[in-house]
């Protein structure tokens, strides 16, 4: 079967933390694939490996034992920024930069103009209806509100997939909707993945289909 | 049970930023405590050089027919003493003595009577020249006058009896024998008397019989003196010691009262060396303080870089509904902690300074514990004041909401609106005109006062400037950071299309940047001011030995047996680079006799440093060339000049003996210029003239002194010079380094270079901190953003723009304000400190070797910083995320 056109394709994937009596098994021989424009729910309990699997999906991590690879995306180093796009539990904006810059440096560390890249954050952020947060610093923002501006940086630069983990995890019901609208209206149109870590049933049920995570073991279906 | 969890944490989570707080106090502690020491050693060091120089602790003098052994018991109820011997002094008419055919009679003259066992118990009195030092001496000036030698005759001119004929058994000279005449009981500040050209020394047991007779006809002519040497268990301190040999004087006078008063010449000495132990005690803090205070700031830096993840823990614990007292009692243990670890630290440093550096005073003797306990105070205050002041203040004022936030609402701080850096700035100006005005005496301790004063105030006007510039450098640190658009452009070559956002992120955090920018800037500034200030000191020092001493090495003969006999044979000696002549005469100016120096104005720059301060030209290559020019030029001491109101041009006729006739007579000169120092003049009035003027005018070509430049060391030149002079009479053979140990008229007989090497230690240790240990400490408190930026995908190159330009911005900046402070700085220290200096210097003495040290030091923190915190980055994204 040719596998040219896989975002990710993991092969009996494995990552301990800590050796002998104290180990800990976070992903244990998972295998999986992502193809272009797939919408995937990463569904599991805290502490069942979903954060890990994403972290070694998207290159931030090495595995132990297995393989990972990118087929339509290159090699490991070229996967960010541009190709692969987080989106984290918690508020991961940079506190010193205003929220137009915390957009726009996607962009810039891919060596984009300045000017290029401004532009680029500003439509980013009026896709999302957030342009009048522009110059506020991440600690005027409302925790949805920094959620909502973490994906607006997630897609600033058209990234072909994107990994969330728990994003909504801090929010209540409806402000959790309301980012989750955002982000699935944005990539309408667009062959952009998104593999999503949640134990929300609700946020699970938005996407196409979902991988159960427990103890370390996945579960694709 | 929250207690050790807590403890538990610190230790395993902070147990760097607690080492980093740790290692400022146990700076601040150990520069403090070493300070004391060296304050301590030096004291005890200069009041056990003065006390060697004494030859004669007192004299007592007693009244006509009151016992000696009397005397002595008395003595021996006032103070343990290890000497106690009677001495007998005699005026008489004179001398008169017939050799080669002619016969010479001096002036009046004395005769002392010496019991057997004088020259052992006081071996500093004499100096025997020739002969024996055993029965009847004869000074080397009186025998000159006399034209005797040993074995000759003289006859003695008693007051009233007839003449009695001696036999000369030895010539020696009187080293002392100001205080050795002096007439005892003179009230203080009355004008010294000279001692008697004319004196003869006989073995007591001839003396008395010779005077007995004299004594009971005019008992006014004949005296009795105890001279003592008391036993040397003294205060260290010269000021403690002054006073307490002055009570026991006082004692001495109270129990012989009206058979014998006291000449107290341990007393004039420490007393003389009073003013500089204040100014040793002056110098130390002025050139330690600023980094102990440095240490402190560098403290409270590093535990700042901490505040804000100190603050959050504190909301938490607020939020789970911790009292303010249980949380200060949270941190009170991270409080107790520190400063344990820093005064334990600290004081195992000083200790290891005090061996490494040698110091003479150890932690906790008699004259240290009081500082060791002062350092140990402070340490502890410092270690509150981090820790338990920042945890008080927010917990006592900011709401949880409050505490939560990272960055406050931006304002001017409080010094800026008050404009504190000007108003400090011009309060040192002020103080600095102040001290100005009144010449820098800063240090008072009047001849015969017990009382001393040192003018602390003065010392204000460097601090000011310190703290003011510091302040200084901060408003335009801020507002450097204020403008992002300038800040882009100078980020460019480093953050390349990153500036704009390195600028932005820098401009936000501007108050950490700033405050390490100018922690940099002041770990430099007394990195500078202190190595600049001691290069000055080193190099006058060096001026001041020299000057003292005339050259590397000085071969000084007698009028009788000159040096300058043996300049061929000197020049020639293997190691010495240059040899050059030195007249000294004495000439008559008016009726006061002065020294005179013959040279050669065109060479003698080859054996010795003619300094411009030396002139009142200020150029002493054109003043010398103007004495080479004319012959009967004369060069004068200021004084001189403004008592005879001299112009240049005029004629002076100065009084000179004669080789010929040993009589004194007029010889014109022209005044040509005022000289204020010159190499082995005294420190009063003297005059410098063209030796072969002089030769041609008294009939003597002789000079008593050869100037000697070394190739190499000029202890190894004077051991090799000396078996080579050893035939000559009464030749001493003198090198720099002893000179310099034994000035005792400056402050150069201290012994800095202790002092010295801990200070620029502790500047390089300072620096280093604060220029990389603040850099790291604020970057490691933002890994978290590295992270994101890593998770990003910023590669490392680009992370590390965001290093390098904080480190840039930190150390560029502030190293280089912080090296024009210290210039300012030093050059406001060497001012203030004028009365150190002997000469005082013409300018500062850069020292290139040091200063290159520091800015290694600094891009070697920088690098450093930078590739540990790019390979932290690397390895810990996946971890630090995990906790995001």
């Amino acid at each position: 079967m040719n596998s040219t056109h896989l975002l990710v394709a993991a092969d009996a994937v494995s990552r301990q933390y800590g050796q002998g009596l104290s180990a800990v098994v976070a992903v244990s021989t998972a295998t999986c694939e992502v193809e272009p424009g797939a919408r995937i729910a990463l569904v599991g309990p805290s502490g069942s490996g979903k954060s890990t699997l994403l972290q070694l999906l998207g290159g931030l991590d090495v595995p132990d034992g297995g393989q990972i690879a990118w087929p339509a995306l290159g090699s490991r180093d070229e996967l960010r920024p541009g190709k692969v796009a987080y989106v984290f539990q918690t508020p991961s904006l940079l506190p010193a930069l205003s929220v137009v810059e915390n957009v726009e440096l996607p962009l810039l560390l891919g060596n984009r103009a300045p000017a290029l890249a401004r532009r680029a954050a500003c439509a980013s952020l009026d896709q999302l209806g957030l342009t009048h947060l522009a110059e506020r610093l991440p600690e005027e923002l409302s925790g949805g509100q920094a959620q909502r501006v973490a994906v607006a940086r997630a897609l600033v630069a058209k990234p072909r997939l994107i990994l969330a983990d728990e994003p909504t995890g801090q929010l209540d019901h409806a402000t959790a909707a309301q980012l989750l609208d955002s982000l699935l209206a944005a990539l309408v149109g667009t062959d952009t993945a998104l593999l999503i870590a949640t134990h929300d049933r609700a946020v699970a049920g938005r996407m196409e289909r979902s991988w159960q995570m427990q103890h370390g073991i996945l579960e694709v279906s | 049970m929250l207690t050790t969890l807590w403890l538990k944490g610190i230790t395993r989570r902070r147990s760097g930023r607690l080492a980093a707080a740790a290692l400022g106090v146990a700076l601040t502690v150990a520069l403090l405590t070493a300070l004391g020491s060296f304050i301590a050693g030096a004291s005890a060091t200069m009041t056990g050089r003065a006390i060697q120089q004494v030859a004669t602790d007192w004299q007592v003098q007693l009244a006509p027919g009151t016992d000696p052994a009397a005397a002595a018991a008395a003595l021996a109820q006032t103070t343990k003493y290890e000497a106690a011997l009677p001495v007998g002094y005699a005026d008489v008419a004179g001398f008169v003595a017939t050799t080669g055919g002619t016969t010479q009679q001096t002036g009046a003259g004395k005769v002392l009577g010496l019991p057997d066992t004088y020259r052992r118990q006081f071996p500093q009195q004499l100096r025997p020249l020739l002969g024996s030092d055993q029965g009847v001496l004869v000074m080397q000036q009186t025998a000159a006058n006399l034209h005797v030698a040993v074995g000759d005759t003289v006859a003695i001119q008693r007051v009233g009896q007839p003449d009695v004929q001696v036999k000369v058994a030895g010539i020696v000279e009187l080293p002392n024998a100001d205080s050795l005449f002096q007439i005892v009981g003179q009230p203080a500040k009355t004008a010294p008397q000279a001692p008697p050209d004319n004196v003869l020394l006989l073995p007591m047991s001839e003396w008395q019989p010779l005077f007995a007779a004299q004594q009971a006809a005019r008992p006014d002519s004949v005296r009795t003196q105890l001279h003592v040497r008391i036993s040397h268990d003294l205060p260290s301190d010269p000021t403690a010691a002054y006073t307490y040999v002055q009570q026991l004087a006082n004692n001495l006078e109270a129990r012989l009262v009206g058979v014998g008063i006291v000449g107290d010449n341990l007393a004039a000495r420490l007393g003389g060396v009073r003013q500089d132990s204040l100014y040793a005690r002056v110098l130390f803090l002025f050139l330690g303080l600023p980094g102990a205070v440095l240490a402190a700031v560098l403290t409270l830096a590093v535990a700042a870089t901490g505040a804000a993840r100190r603050r959050r823990e504190q909301a938490l614990l607020r939020l789970r509904g911790a009292s303010t007292s249980r949380i200060l009692g949270l941190a009170s243990i991270e409080a107790v902690l520190l400063a344990s670890l820093g005064l334990a630290l600290g004081l195992a440093l000083a200790w290891l300074a005090g061996l490494l550096v040698g110091t003479n005073a150890g932690l906790f003797e008699a004259t240290t514990w009081l500082w060791t306990l002062l350092a140990a105070f402070i340490g502890l205050l410092l270690a509150g004041a981090a820790i338990l002041l920042p945890a008080w203040r927010t917990a006592r004022q900011a709401t949880v909401v409050q505490a939560r936030q990272a960055v406050g609402s931006e304002r001017p701080p409080l010094y800026q609106r008050l404009g504190l850096d000007f108003v400090l700035l011009g309060v040192a100006g002020l103080i600095y005109w102040q001290a100005a005005s009144s010449g820098y005496h800063l240090v008072l301790a009047t001849e015969g006062v017990a009382q001393t004063a040192v003018d602390y105030t003065a010392f204000l006007a460097p601090f000011c400037l310190w703290l003011g510039g510091g302040l200084l450098t901060m408003r335009f640190a801020r507002l450097l950071l204020l403008r992002s658009k300038l800040l882009t452009r100078l980020l460019r070559p480093v953050a390349h299309n990153l500036s704009g956002v390195v600028a932005a992120a820098s401009s936000r955090q501007r108050g950490l940047l700033v405050r390490g920018l100018v922690l940099v800037a002041l770990a430099t500034s007394f990195a500078v001011s202190t190595a600049v200030f001691n290069t000055t000191y080193n190099v006058q020092a060096q001026v001041d030995a020299e000057l003292t001493n005339g050259a590397d090495v000085a071969v000084t003969g007698t009028a009788a047996a000159p040096a300058g006999r043996l300049l061929a044979k000197l020049a020639a000696t293997q190691g010495v680079a240059a040899a050059q002549p030195l007249m000294h005469r004495f000439a008559y100016v008016g009726t006061d006799l002065q020294d005179m120096f013959g040279v050669d104005a065109s060479h003698i720059q080859q054996s010795t440093t003619i300094a411009n301060a030396y002139f009142g030209s200020g150029n002493a290559a054109a003043t010398l060339a103007a004495l080479a020019a004319q012959p009967d030029g004369v060069l004068v001491a200021a004084e001189t000049v403004k008592d005879f109101q001299l112009q240049v041009g005029d004629q002076i006729n100065l009084r000179l003996q004669s080789a010929k006739d040993q009589q004194y007579h007029i010889v014109p000169f022209h005044f040509l210029g005022v000289v204020r120092e010159f190499p082995t003049a005294p420190k009063d009035s003297f005059l410098v003239a063209n030796a072969s003027y002089l030769a041609a005018q008294t009939s003597n070509p002789a000079a008593e002194v050869v100037l000697l430049r070394a190739k190499g060391d000029a202890p190894t030149l004077a051991a090799a010079v000396r078996p080579l002079v050893a035939d000559l009479p009464g030749v001493r053979v003198t090198d720099l380094e002893a000179a310099a140990q034994t000035i005792s008229s400056s402050l150069t007989a201290v012994d800095l270079k202790g002092l010295t090497l801990l200070e620029l230690s502790f500047a390089v240790l300072l620096l280093v901190g604060a220029s990389g240990l603040v850099l790291a400490l604020s970057l490691a408190e933002r890994r978290r953003s590295f992270a994101i930026l890593s998770a990003l995908g910023a590669k490392q190159g680009q992370i590390a723009a965001f290093f390098w330009s904080e480190g840039l911005l930190l150390n560029i900046g502030g190293g280089m304000t912080g090296v024009l402070l210290g210039l300012g700085l030093a050059q406001m220290l060497v001012k203030v400190l004028t009365g150190v200096f002997d000469p005082a210097p013409e300018g500062l003495s850069l020292p290139l070797g040091y200063l290159l040290v520091l800015v290694m030091a600094i891009a070697a923190a920088t690098i450093g910083v930078v590739v540990l915190m790019r390979s932290l980055a690397r390895q810990q994204v996946a971890e630090v995320l995990r906790d995001i």
